[in-house]
């Protein structure tokens, strides 16, 4: 379950309470443990790490989490998918192509801003209050 | 379950663009970025610019970099931690050969020195940034044909650029004239060359990093850069790296 979202929060705390605790423990410990083993070589086990949770999410959300709303599992999704830009930017620099760096960088400092702030307020408006407390 | 088929999808298309990227990179890697220099492990030289840090490792020796991203020059810097290292002054020499794709200045050798060195008489010697020298590459070669002092290289040189790197006037940066020689191969019409001398007290401390910086002039013609390393510690010995800009 999420945890209560503060007014205080920043952007990033805000992200990890719109998704469940396990899916963010589970990328930012993985996470940890591959840059701690593979140093500066960490990014593709962490950009795999980051896909193989991203697929996991679908039966989790599912069969778990009992979520049914087809746009709030896409919401869930792209906030993780948010959240791992944000925390994992430079991993993901170093996987995708050059030509993406300006705009990982900039989207890992905007997105989580635009979506704890705009956009998840936005969907809690039109679907309803799944993830607020 | 059809949303699991249209993740997959997603995923079979993610990997299928990597596999692409991975085939059609070109032979210069790209320089890994990492958040911090801290966390660097394999390798002893970092690059950075105003948005990012680079790590120059030891599995590439030709590296391809963005020319607008580092604004007109290269920040090297030495990962000081050698906790291994029974030496109390570590020193790097280096040789950058830069191509440049219209003819070249005059001058076409230039010397830097970085601060800590010492002069024959166990006085500091001054900080020297990017000296354009009046000799010819053959005068430089010849004046690099046979050892001598710091002084006598003052003398052979007209410049006083060779130093000590220990007060006790021990380890001179003229000991290998062979490391100094400019390749015989190096396109002088379009080329420069310059010569560094780096030197740094030897961190051994496993907590503790310095960054003992040296840098590489990147106007908008050059084309290419090699950079020869030789140093006294192992880890940065004999080493060379390129660098192609786009």
């Amino acid at each position: 379950m999420p945890a209560p979202i503060r007014s205080s929060d920043t952007p990033q705390d805000r992200l990890s309470k719109l998704l469940p605790a396990d899916v963010t423990a589970a990328f930012l410990s993985a996470k940890a443990g591959l840059d701690a083993f593979f140093h500066e070589h960490a990014s593709w086990p962490v950009f795999w790490t980051f896909v193989t949770i991203l697929l996991l999410c679908v039966p989790y959300f599912i069969y778990v989490s009992k979520i049914k709303n087809v746009f709030h599992i896409a919401f869930l999704l792209l906030s993780f998918v948010v959240f791992a830009l944000s925390i994992a930017e430079t991993d993901f620099i170093n996987v995708l192509p050059e030509a993406w760096k300006i705009l990982i960088k900039v989207a890992a400092i905007v997105l989580p801003f635009l979506w704890t702030f705009l956009i998840s307020q936005i969907f809690l408006g039109a679907l309803g209050s799944r993830v607020e407390q | 379950m059809r949303w699991c088929r249209k993740t997959l999808s997603v995923g079979a298309v993610v990997s299928l663009l990597l596999i692409v990227r991975c085939l059609s990179a070109s032979a210069c890697a790209r320089p890994i970025e990492v958040d911090d220099a801290w966390e660097v492990q394999s390798s002893y030289l970092i690059l950075k610019s105003s948005i990012s840090t680079y790590v120059i490792d030891n599995d590439h020796e030709c590296f391809e970099l963005e020319r607008a991203e580092f604004h007109g020059e290269l920040k090297f810097f030495i990962l000081n931690r050698f906790p291994e290292v029974p030496l109390k002054t570590g020193y790097v020499l280096i040789k950058s050969l830069r191509k440049f794709s219209v003819p070249s200045q005059k001058k076409k050798i230039k010397v830097s020195r970085g601060d800590g060195w010492f002069n024959d008489d166990g006085s500091p010697a001054i900080f020297i940034d990017d000296e354009p020298l009046s000799l010819s590459i053959q005068k430089w070669n010849e004046a690099h044909s046979s050892p001598g002092s710091p002084k006598q290289f003052k003398d052979r040189l007209g410049i006083d650029w060779h130093a000590y790197a220990d007060e006790s006037k021990s380890m001179p940066s003229s000991d290998d004239v062979d490391f100094w020689q400019i390749p015989d191969n190096f396109d002088a019409a379009n080329g420069i060359v310059t010569n560094y001398l780096v030197r740094f007290g030897i961190n051994t401390d496993p907590n503790h990093r310095s960054y003992p910086p040296f840098k590489v002039y990147l106007q908008n013609y050059v084309q290419r850069i090699e950079l020869n390393l030789e140093a006294n510690i192992g880890s940065l010995n004999d080493r060379q790296y390129v660098f192609q800009f786009k």
